[in-house]
């Protein structure tokens, strides 16, 4: 054959179409402009479209989980709440089902979760017979210990960040209970069958809530008015697909790739906090089937996310109250209040460094959570003043009954103010929540790197800001 | 029909996985469904992204009214001309964005069909482009228009650019070159990308994510499945596309424009096959399809995790093994090389060279599928990642390209090979004098290779490589390689496959002396408008100056 064959008559030896392209094709200079090579988060899509490539996928298999880790929970329920039982055996079985639960979502890695339970208890029972008063924190120096030994040394980055929420609940509900011990709230170290049914109970176990442990052990004692408590369930169910969806679809179906930077940060941020809602919604549900009620009355709901405080907050403060009020409870009663008369600015930012201790050594996590410690303490701080100064109802919490402002919350001026503050309150979480974007790291936890580089992103404006009216309110 | 009722199937249709036959809505329930949901969420373009219009953003671009010339009444005055994404969409929907041209609400089949006359295809692949709804055609001419331009764009300062001058592409495609092989890769790339895509963003009739197999997610506790583009779709759809492109057999070669149509077909197989299937055939054989792929995508999640790993190989082949099964898929097996080892009987009717574009095909579409992204969305608490919802992310053309120009640059020679003693696979291409049965071997081990595994046919070669231990297993064509058969010719002077290098422009230092093959480059001063000192004004706009620029360009002798 030919080297360089020019025989190329159309009748060419083969007798199959050679192609597809239409006669006489060209490029036109409309389709120089590659629309094709722009591809990132959700294309402009309908409804139909969307549904079809991301809320029916993304519902079905967040059914799939949710439904498993319900079906323990009703099976912890229907075992243990409907005849009478041995509470010996209530425990086994709470325990059985949260090892399922726990196997489904974390695979053998449950081991790493039962060692710290049994750890904790060790020190617990260490520390339980001296006169000195320390269980509590003996334990949370052993938890966080083995907390920060896990990370570093024993697990992979990208299992320890599938586990590790789960793992410093664990830590939570052991804590809690030297911390109750030493405040004579329980009066001795609870036993090991109830002590591990608390800790590994199937409703709380794989996204919490953190329920004090008189709430475990009461139970039982809720199973009357079946009716508000299926009603509360479907709610919950309801509510935590709908987060899910606008999670994992609508928000980058809304904002898409090509918008501003803020509405970009905005973006990430809320996937990010819709993302805690769904997880929150799915926490209650687990724990409501479970059969637990964290409700002083008898209106059989377990309160853990309030997302239109966060969404449309009234301050930074209430982002913090109401992003997980179990959580945030467990701070308030074991961290802030201990820390307390070291002074406020101290207390604020032990309890969120403890926080930041908890989530591991997660420079992301820190650096947000030691923010938020700076930025709440300084936006408390200067409504404060500005309260005082002008005597209106624009503390960062709501003026309570017995408020003495002449201008009320209901005055306009005080309404166009507050608005004003929660735009910024808004503006910061945009800012702060940004980090936890959908990027490759988010599966082996973020890096310090990733979190420089987003908020230089957005030239540490919050920052900035932050810190002037720190200045200023140190000034006036 | 009462308010209520109604009500509460239009939110079933818009928002819950009803069953099918509940969910039999008019057009005109979707309609107010959607417009319900859209006043909900107040998005402000939805109306624009349910048609026609935002289409240019997430895939297609305009269609090129006057490079294709279509017939005034489908292309309308205006661009963008109007896509129907599916009939769901009733006209008053679409009147309420005044920017849409409103094409007339034509026969949407009559539409489609005129595009898919605007294509070279073979009955069975017109028939493929008419049924397929009135996405197909378009997703096909933006598959065109993305190979060409990327490759065009891969090929800019190579003595052969991709040039698509008159009959070029044409006669080269119909050789064996390297640049055939690149030219084969880039169409099947682009067809499996961009009906992939068309596929994800619902623009396709016959595939959404319900055909999606999500067991192998779901076995992995932790993992959410997703569809997004679906690319499992779309390369099962080209394979099927493109071989009945190449194995349409005798036809009438005279010029092979004129005579295109599919009426002038003499192909009595399918001409047969045509009356009774039309619409439900086809969908049966969509299906058909559909079914196989679900047999056939558990193996593509496994092979996406070792894209980048030796096993690779191993995956593949047990890919193939799986889909050897696959009823009305074997025919048209994913895996052209294969084919050959399960209906013996076509391999007849198939040139070597069919063979090696085959390959080629496949090649390109492997990269396709070697690049897809997995994107994710973890949930847990405080940031964990405890769960997570995934959908697979198809990697910018752009970037496809790239890859399929490498595999064009580490392209392997191969030869055929004539054997005497096997009289059953006897081709009916008369290019070569005496051929038999053939294999496809790499040139450096043709002439040791007559001794030995003599049952091999090439494709069987291909197929086993990296697999199981026959002696010469490594130097057999890898799937992944981009193979040829003809040296190229010089593409340096003008010639019907290419209009040579004089004139193009070449990047001085970098490769005008090999681009211009030694004969030197002129050098042009050109002084050229071009955006300048741009700012941005307000948040979201970017103001500019018009500044003129000297530039230096050098071309060709």
């Amino acid at each position: 054959m030919a080297d360089y064959d020019y025989d190329v008559g159309l009748e060419g030896e083969e007798d199959f179409y050679p192609d597809f392209y239409p006669d006489n094709y060209a490029l036109s200079d409309d389709d120089k402009l590659s629309p094709w090579n722009e591809q990132e988060g959700l294309p402009p899509m309908s409804l139909y479209q969307l549904y079809y490539s991301c809320i029916y996928p993304t519902i079905s298999d967040g059914l799939n989980h949710i439904l498993k880790a319900v079906a323990w929970c009703v099976v912890y329920r229907i075992t243990t709440q409907t005849v009478k039982i041995p509470q010996q055996f209530g425990h086994i079985v709470s325990i059985a089902c949260g090892s399922m639960v726990m196997y489904h979502f974390f695979g053998h890695h449950l081991f790493y979760m039962l060692a710290q339970g049994v750890i904790a208890y060790l020190s617990l029972v260490a520390s339980a017979n001296r006169s000195k008063k320390v269980n509590g924190w003996m334990c949370m120096l052993v938890c966080i210990s083995f907390l920060l030994t896990c990370e570093l040394f024993i697990v992979d980055a990208v299992h320890w960040h599938m586990i590790r929420a789960a793992q410093m609940l664990v830590a939570m509900r052991a804590i809690s209970i030297g911390f109750q011990l030493d405040e004579n709230v329980l009066p001795n170290l609870p036993k090991p069958l109830p002590y591990f049914g608390y800790l590994y109970n199937v409703g709380t176990v794989s996204f919490g809530p953190w329920i004090p442990y008189k709430d475990y052990l009461n139970v039982e004692a809720h199973n009357r008015c079946l009716g508000r408590c299926v009603v509360n369930i479907l709610k919950t169910f309801v509510l935590s697909l709908l987060f899910l969806t606008v999670s994992a679809c609508f928000t980058l179906w809304l904002i898409p790739s090509g918008s501003s930077k803020w509405f970009l940060a905005y973006r990430d941020a809320m996937s990010f906090r819709t993302s805690h809602y769904f997880v929150s919604y799915l926490s209650e549900l687990t724990a409501l089937a479970a059969g637990i009620d964290t409700s002083q009355t008898s209106l059989w709901t377990v309160t853990v996310t309030r997302p239109w405080h966060v969404e449309l907050p009234r301050s930074l403060v209430e982002v913090v109250i109401h992003w997980n009020i179990p959580m945030h409870t467990w701070l308030k009663t074991y961290v802030f209040r201990v820390a307390r008369p070291y002074g406020t600015f101290v207390a604020i930012l032990g309890t969120y460094g403890l926080s930041a201790l908890l989530h591991g050594l997660n420079f992301q996590l820190a650096a947000v959570l030691l923010s938020l410690g700076f930025y709440t303490y300084t936006e408390h701080a200067i409504r404060q003043k500005l309260a005082s100064v002008f005597s209106a109802c624009i503390q960062a919490r709501k003026c309570g009954s017995n408020c003495k402002h002449q201008w009320k919350e209901s005055h306009w001026a005080v309404k166009i103010c507050n608005f004003c503050f929660s735009l910024l309150a808004v503006f910061h979480l945009a800012y702060l929540g940004l980090m936890f974007d959908s990027s490759k790291l988010q599966e082996e936890g973020y890096s310090w790197l990733h979190a420089i580089k987003k908020w230089k992103w957005l030239n540490f404006s919050s920052h900035w800001i932050i810190v002037s009216t720190f200045a200023f309110n140190y000034l006036i | 029909m009462p308010m209520g009722r109604s009500l509460s199937t239009i939110g079933c249709c818009a928002f819950l996985p009803c069953p099918k036959d509940f969910c039999q809505c008019s057009n005109r329930k979707r309609m107010l469904a959607s417009l319900l949901f859209t006043l909900l969420f107040s998005r402000q373009s939805v109306f624009a992204a349910s048609s026609s219009s935002s289409f240019g953003i997430s895939a297609p671009a305009p269609l090129s009214v006057e490079a294709l010339s279509l017939p005034e009444d489908v292309a309308g005055s205006s661009r963008p001309i109007q896509r129907n994404v599916s009939e769901w969409q009733s006209p008053p929907y679409v009147a309420n964005n005044a920017n849409v041209a409103i094409a007339k609400q034509p026969n949407n089949h009559q539409q489609s069909a005129d595009l898919c006359d605007k294509l070279h295809l073979t009955p069975r692949q017109k028939q493929m482009c008419v049924q397929g709804g009135d996405g197909l055609a378009e997703t096909l001419l933006e598959a065109i228009r993305m190979s060409v331009y990327t490759c065009q764009q891969q090929f800019e300062y190579e003595r052969w650019n991709c040039t698509l001058n008159g009959f070029s592409r044409m006669l080269t495609l119909k050789k064996a070159y390297k640049e055939t092989a690149a030219l084969y890769a880039f169409s099947a790339a682009g067809v499996a990308h961009a009906v992939a895509r068309a596929c994800a963003a619902g623009r396709l009739r016959k595939c959404h994510c319900a055909e999606a197999d999500n067991e192998v997610e779901t076995r992995q506790t932790w993992r959410w499945g997703g569809c997004g583009d679906n690319l499992a779709y779309g390369r099962s759809f080209a394979m099927k596309f493109l071989d009945s492109g190449s194995t349409a057999k005798v036809r009438p070669s005279g010029g092979g424009k004129s005579d295109s149509r599919p009426s002038s077909n003499p192909d009595s197989k399918l001409n047969k096959k045509k009356k009774p299937k039309s619409k439900d055939g086809l969908q049966a054989e969509m299906e058909a399809v559909s079914r196989a792929l679900r047999r056939w995508r558990r193996t593509i999640t496994s092979n996406t995790a070792l894209a980048h790993s030796s096993r690779m190989r191993k995956a593949s082949s047990s890919m193939s093994a799986e889909t050897g099964g696959g009823g009305n898929f074997v025919a048209n097996g994913p895996h052209p090389i294969n084919k050959s080892k399960a209906g013996g009987k076509k391999q007849k009717n198939e040139s070597q060279r069919q063979r090696i574009n085959r390959h080629n095909n496949a090649v390109g579409m492997k990269v396709v599928e070697q690049l897809v992204k997995r994107t994710c969305k973890c949930h847990g608490v405080s940031g964990s990642c405890s769960v997570k919802t995934c959908w697979n992310q198809l990697a910018v053309f752009s970037e496809t390209a790239a890859v399929i120009k490498s595999k064009y640059d580490n392209a392997v020679q191969v030869n055929v090979e004539i054997r005497e003693n096997s009289s059953h696979l006897k081709t009916e291409s008369s290019s070569s004098k005496n051929q038999e049965s053939n294999r496809i071997l790499p040139q450096s081990r043709a002439k040791k290779g007559t001794d030995q595994a003599d049952e091999a046919s090439a494709a069987a070669a291909l197929a086993r490589n990296g697999g199981s231990g026959s002696a010469n297993a490594a130097d057999r064509i890898d799937r992944k390689e981009m193979i040829y058969q003809q040296k190229s010719p010089d593409f340096c002077v003008p010639n019907p496959l290419g209009p040579g290098t004089v004139d193009r422009q070449c990047l001085r230092g970098e490769n005008c002396d090999i681009l211009c093959c030694g004969r030197g480059y002129n050098v042009h001063r050109l002084t050229v408008s071009a955006p300048c000192k741009c700012k941005l004004v307000l948040c979201c706009q970017v103001e500019c100056q018009t500044c003129l620029v000297e530039k230096t360009v050098h071309t060709c002798k």
